[in-house]
């Protein structure tokens, strides 16, 4: 097991390099006139203060340098000395943004992911059980449909009807979990929902099918035929087994949170990385961008690498290569 | 037909052809399938509003009236008026057709370029499958949203951008799904057989191995088109997909229309139950599909399919397995 471990985080490092390789070349090979868009843009909106003109961004973000040199300093800018990259615009390290944003958005992923497994592993299990039955077929449906129905646009209508019918409106200010718990989480309970309900559909029906397949094994008849109660059944033999393989859906939900965090963070104007993400781009502030895509790509990294080293520890069938 | 008796054993590519056989498909898919019968009336709406709607949209996409401003769903306007006075049924229709544009091709770009970098890594195996994997790998650590808004930042918002954005990312995606199932039929008895006889690898890869991986090709194929118009609905609601005036089911819930929609609530309703109808017929008419064709792959985790078919996983990690063992 500790091999295997190791192993996976030596892994890492190549496909690390790999990711900063990727980013880099798809950021800065940039075609020339999003340069002068960048320059053109900063006159617009700070016209008062500091211009910048397409030379001196040129400079700023190190285009100027041979291709090799400006990878090399950035890479090494962020793994030698944790420099993400500042602003073109505020001044601001994204390091510092990153420290007041990034616990809005874990706090919403988190919340999201327990709506998830709350509303979708008892439908899945369930819908296993009572195979073919009404409530069967309600919960398939419901899964199915769920997978259909983005959740920005549950969230439109949540917020357009809520105000026509209910006079209901989300807030505009960002309440701190720190300064006010309760206020904080009736602000984010309801995005957190709405992510979690459009993503459960997938998760259901996984464990549906897998929980399914595992009632069908002869260790579950042999617990029939020992007479023991359908409820022991269930969640000692069946249930146990069928969680394991559900360890496999934590990476792919990890991908779709986020997704759904740069959105809802967008509709229900949550200060967190989505939105700053958003922000960034919007601006051009190709530095801090390609900053943050490389801190989500390191974070969904991590989580792969859990995911496979617990469904390692989970199933002892799994060999170790 | 059915009493006809086949001396002749059926190579693969003969099961293949007498099971795709359309006229029986679309018989068993009537009979047995119910929910993919919906699913295909769907789908045979989308495309129908899709390629048909010059014709039977009752005002052009960016038509307006101003005196229609915000006007309730009436005989004139069956579903509303937007707030600038244009016909949100004529702008639905038109959206599908958008819709169907991307989805399809977005889709087609992405099973070509899946198929063919997971056939490759593959197929060739080795340092170079080692290497192709490790691109696909880091790129998969980027979250597809996160990804493509920045992507489409820098190139620009449009259509053809959309698709070759999702295209070839989900193609890349999608690629271990076909690398699994490369290694899979790489090991099986008929390749063993045809390279016993002497076929040249182009020979085998073109009559033997794309024969065997089109039923997974068809199906990730069915299966992707959802995925695609949601994500593009997502990008468009975002404003880094189709750009305005076109009418992009994702666009029309955006930017201006959302200060008018507690005034219109129409304009927030019918594209998302558009987007939601069009996305659930081809997932179910897709799933349908798939049962009839190979229920093999069933058991997939289904909608954005970046970590492939799971059957075809675990048949290669079967695979792994025994080779570890046999060292």
């Amino acid at each position: 097991m500790r091999g295997y471990i190791v192993r996976r985080v030596i892994l890492l490092i190549p496909t690390m390099l790999i990711v900063t390789v990727v980013l880099f070349f798809v950021i800065r090979l940039m075609p020339g006139d999003v340069i002068s868009l960048m320059a053109l843009q900063h006159t617009q909106e700070q016209a008062g203060e500091m211009q910048l003109d397409e030379n001196m961004i040129r400079e700023m973000m190190g285009l100027n340098k041979p291709l090799h040199q400006q990878y090399f300093d950035w890479v090494s800018g962020i793994f030698l000395r944790g420099d993400f990259g500042t602003s073109l615009w505020t001044d601001r390290t994204l390091t510092e943004e990153l420290i007041d944003r990034i616990p809005v958005t874990f706090e919403l992923g988190l919340l999201t992911m327990i709506f998830m497994n709350v509303i979708g592993i008892p439908i899945g299990i369930y819908s296993a059980i009572r195979q073919d039955t009404w409530l069967d077929y309600v919960g398939r449906s419901f899964a199915i449909l769920s997978l259909a129905t983005p959740a920005f646009w549950l969230a439109t209508m949540a917020i357009v009807y809520g105000s026509i019918y209910f006079n209901w409106s989300p807030e505009i200010e960002y309440i701190r979990f720190t300064e006010n718990p309760i206020g904080n989480l009736k602000q984010l309970w309801f995005p957190a929902f709405l992510v979690g309900t459009a993503g459960t559909g997938g998760m259901m029906r996984f464990l549906r099918t897998i929980m399914l397949e595992v009632l069908r094994q002869d260790y579950v008849r042999t617990a029939w035929s020992k007479g023991l109660r359908e409820r022991v059944i269930v969640i000692r033999h069946a249930m146990k087994n069928a969680l394991i393989p559900l360890i496999t859906m934590f990476a792919p939900q990890v991908g779709m949170l986020i997704g759904g965090s740069v959105i809802m963070e967008q509709i229900f104007a949550l200060p967190g990385m989505g939105r700053y993400l958003l922000e960034t781009i919007t601006r051009r502030d190709y530095l801090l961008v390609s900053g943050t895509n490389l801190i989500y790509g390191g974070f969904a990294m991590l989580m792969i690498l859990i995911t496979d080293i617990s469904y390692a520890w989970a199933d002892p069938r799994i060999r170790y290569r | 037909m059915s009493e006809q008796v086949t001396i002749s054993v059926p190579t693969a590519e003969e099961e293949w052809k007498r099971r795709s056989g359309i006229v029986e498909l679309l018989s068993r898919l009537l009979r047995e399938k119910p929910l993919g019968t919906v699913g295909l009336v769907l789908v045979i709406i989308l495309f129908a509003s899709g390629i048909l709607a010059d014709v039977i949209s009752p005002y052009g996409m960016n038509e307006f009236t101003l005196s229609d401003r915000l006007a309730a769903p009436s005989a004139k306007h069956w579903l509303g008026a937007d707030n600038v006075g244009r016909d949100m049924l004529s702008r639905i229709i038109y959206g599908a057709r958008i819709s169907m544009i991307i989805g399809v091709s977005a889709t087609a770009l992405s099973t070509v370029v899946g198929t063919a970098l997971g056939l490759t890594s593959g197929f060739i195996g080795g340092k170079t499958d080692l290497f192709l994997q490790r691109f696909v790998d880091a790129w998969l650590c980027f979250p597809g949203l996160v990804i493509y808004l920045t992507i489409m930042s820098i190139i620009g918002a449009g259509m053809l951008q959309v698709i070759l954005v999702l295209g070839i990312s989900g193609g890349i995606g999608g690629s271990r799904g076909a690398r699994a199932l490369a290694f899979w039929i790489k090991e099986s008895v008929y390749v063993e057989a045809a390279r016993a006889l002497g076929a040249s690898t182009g020979r085998v890869v073109f009559r033997h191995l794309l024969p065997n991986v089109m039923p997974m090709v068809i199906v990730s194929f069915s299966m992707g088109i959802g995925g695609v118009i949601l994500a593009e609905a997502s990008l468009s609601f975002l404003g880094f997909g189709i750009p305005p005036p076109q009418p992009s089911w994702g666009g029309m819930l955006s930017g201006q229309a959302r200060r008018f929609m507690y005034e219109a609530p129409w304009m927030a309703l019918w594209p998302g139950v558009a987007l939601t109808l069009a996305v659930y017929g081809v997932n179910m008419f897709g799933d349908a599909l798939r049962d009839l064709i190979d229920p093999r792959l069933r058991g997939g985790i289904g909608g954005m399919g970046a970590y492939g078919s799971s059957r075809a996983e675990k048949a290669l990690k079967k695979l792994e397995a025994r080779k570890a063992r046999g060292r």
